[in-house]
């Protein structure tokens, strides 16, 4: 029997999913009025799919962050920022978001 | 490296993104895209008016008649001519929507506001046109609007009074001091009550800069702001300073994960217009574009310089490096990047690269990155100051345009060959990084095969 094999190929067919490659829509007033929509591909960034998390913005980040954890690519996260309070697009890099816990630091740092 | 790169991040892009997420900025750069559609058709009117082909001319004559340009001039002296207005609409408006209130009342305010501190006469010279009658000595002619302010001439004044406007109107409608009507009332009915009293405040203003500036020097606001900042500004932007700066700002923030041609274009977008709003200027009174030297009369740095030279394939060129890629990858994750991103980067969208490569935060592409728009934007300044590629007018190409099209559209076939020029030396400069890249990932394709051949051979 192949034990070794069959999860070496689960892990090079699957690895529990592809590498995905993120990109975030942030759009809202404030820290306090914001909606994070999560995208994400696995051929380089050119065909996204929605990442279907559901719950509070907290819990869909929180989600987020595991999924990034898990299948997220080594490279750097697009963050498009189209809010009334700021505008301009950002690139964090995955370990950085990943210790940002709280979904409103995350948007606090957007601006930093 | 890194170290510098955190700290770069911990104590200068802070300040920056305050900078570039601030209210001011903010509505200058999304109010100032409302100029985008005008000017972008405005310019193929312009272009078929004056393409650069004498038998183009000499052929519509023939079929047409000698005014055949003359309804495509009309199309874009009213874009090109009231830029300003339009500009000073989108930034109040702007201001205000993004403080939750009423954008069109402020966008509305805010061309009043600019037309009451504006010139109302037009300047006529001896034997000038006007009505068909020749003029036999100067005079100026009231209840006029002379675009000659409301275009290009007026682009830093449209900022100011539509900041102004903007601030004026929030303050008051968020103080809630103004006329307030009954919840049965329609929405908009409401808001135009609502705008009666920094209505009344700032057409007052209007009137009272409109006097100062008539007592103290005789002309108007607008034409003191040409003459004391715009003028300036443009010496200051439009220089080998600007051509080194600007390509670098786009590409270093970008590195750094900050939309470098949206913070600079945010700011720099009312010059870039100017500058070409001024370059057409010369051309309408018949004379000749000159980029250097006594005669003088052109700009060098202007919208197209950036959307067309500093931008192919996406900031930082890299088309070029999609060229390498598409041409010499060995890694099977840069030849599929480099297929999948050839399409995009023709038309210069290459955000895929930027973070599929990736370029953004990673150390070992920040020379060529930082690098290949900067030898671009000297190349394409010098080109222009020596004559060799002809200076840009109105005439624009939208930033999606592949390049040597975009070239051809807006300087010409040199402009075209300038393109592929720069586009060979981004391939030749990204080239060596590149192939370091690649060879790293086809090791680390080799080992990942490996290691799944020998746990295939093994046997429990």
């Amino acid at each position: 029997m192949k034990i070794r094999s069959m999860c070496a190929s689960l892990v090079k067919n699957f690895g529990g999913a592809k590498v995905k490659t993120f990109k975030l829509k942030v759009t809202g007033t404030g820290n306090d009025d914001f909606n994070i929509e999560y995208n994400y591909s696995t051929n380089f960034g050119f065909n996204f799919d929605i990442c279907k998390y559901e719950g509070s913005e907290q819990e869909r980040y929180d989600k987020f962050l595991v999924d990034l954890k898990t299948n997220g690519e080594s490279g750097p996260v697009n963050i498009k920022v189209n809010m009334t309070t700021q505008n301009t697009g950002r690139g964090f890099k995955k370990n950085d978001i990943l210790e940002i816990k709280d979904v409103k630091d995350f948007i606090e740092r957007l601006a930093r | 490296m890194s170290s510098k790169v955190d700290a770069f991040q911990e104590k200068i892009l802070p300040p920056v993104m305050k900078f570039a997420n601030s209210k001011v900025i903010m509505a200058i750069s999304q109010g100032f895209m409302m100029t985008m559609p005008f000017t972008l058709i405005g310019s193929i009117f312009l272009l078929i008016a004056n393409f650069p082909i004498p038998a183009w001319s000499t052929w519509m004559t023939n079929i047409f008649g000698a005014g055949w340009a003359a309804p495509l001039s009309q199309v874009s002296n009213a874009t090109f001519n009231i830029l300003a207005i339009i500009a000073v609409y989108g930034i109040a408006s702007q201001y205000a929507k993004n403080e939750g209130c009423d954008s069109l009342s402020a966008g509305m305010l805010g061309i009043v506001t600019f037309l009451i501190v504006s010139p109302s006469y037009l300047a006529v010279a001896v034997g000038d046109k006007v009505g068909g009658v020749v003029m036999k000595h100067a005079d100026k002619l009231g209840n006029a609007i002379p675009t000659g302010w409301t275009g290009g001439k007026g682009m830093i004044a449209a900022i100011l009074v539509g900041l102004f406007v903007g601030y004026v109107f929030t303050w008051f409608i968020k103080r809630d001091i103004r006329v307030k009507m009954p919840d049965s009332v329609p929405e908009g009915v409401a808001n135009a009550f609502s705008t009666l009293i920094p209505a009344a405040v700032l057409m007052t203003a209007g009137a009272l800069v409109y006097i100062l500036f008539s007592v103290v020097s005789g002309g108007t606001f607008i034409e003191w702001v040409y003459k004391v900042l715009e003028i300036p500004m443009q010496g200051i932007t439009d220089s080998l300073g600007g051509a080194i700066a600007i390509p670098f700002v786009i590409s270093f923030f970008w590195w750094f994960g900050v939309h470098g041609a949206v913070l600079v274009g945010g700011v720099m977008g009312a010059i870039y217009q100017a500058n070409d709003l001024g370059n057409q200027d010369v051309i309408k009174t018949g004379a000749k574009l000159v980029a250097s030297g006594a005669g003088k009369n052109a700009h060098i740095i202007a919208q197209q310089f950036q959307d067309n030279f500093l931008t192919m394939g996406g900031s930082g060129i890299t088309l070029g490096l999609v060229l390498a890629m598409f041409l010499f990858a060995k890694s099977k994750r840069l030849k599929t990047l480099g297929n999948l991103a050839l399409v995009p980067g023709l038309f210069n969208i290459n955000e895929p690269v930027l973070f599929g490569f990736a370029i953004v935060l990673n150390p070992f592409m920040f020379v060529p990155f930082i690098i290949v728009p900067i030898i671009s934007g000297l190349l394409t300044y010098f080109a222009i100051y020596s004559g060799l590629v002809p200076c840009f007018t109105a005439v624009q190409a939208i930033w999606t345009t592949p390049p040597i099209i975009s070239g051809l559209i807006v300087a010409g076939w040199r402009g075209a060959v300038l393109q592929i020029i720069i586009i060979v030396i981004a391939t030749a400069i990204y080239l060596p990084f590149f192939r370091i890249q690649d060879a790293q990932y086809v090791k680390e394709e080799r080992e990942g095969e490996l290691a799944i051949e020998s746990d295939d051979n093994l046997e429990v």
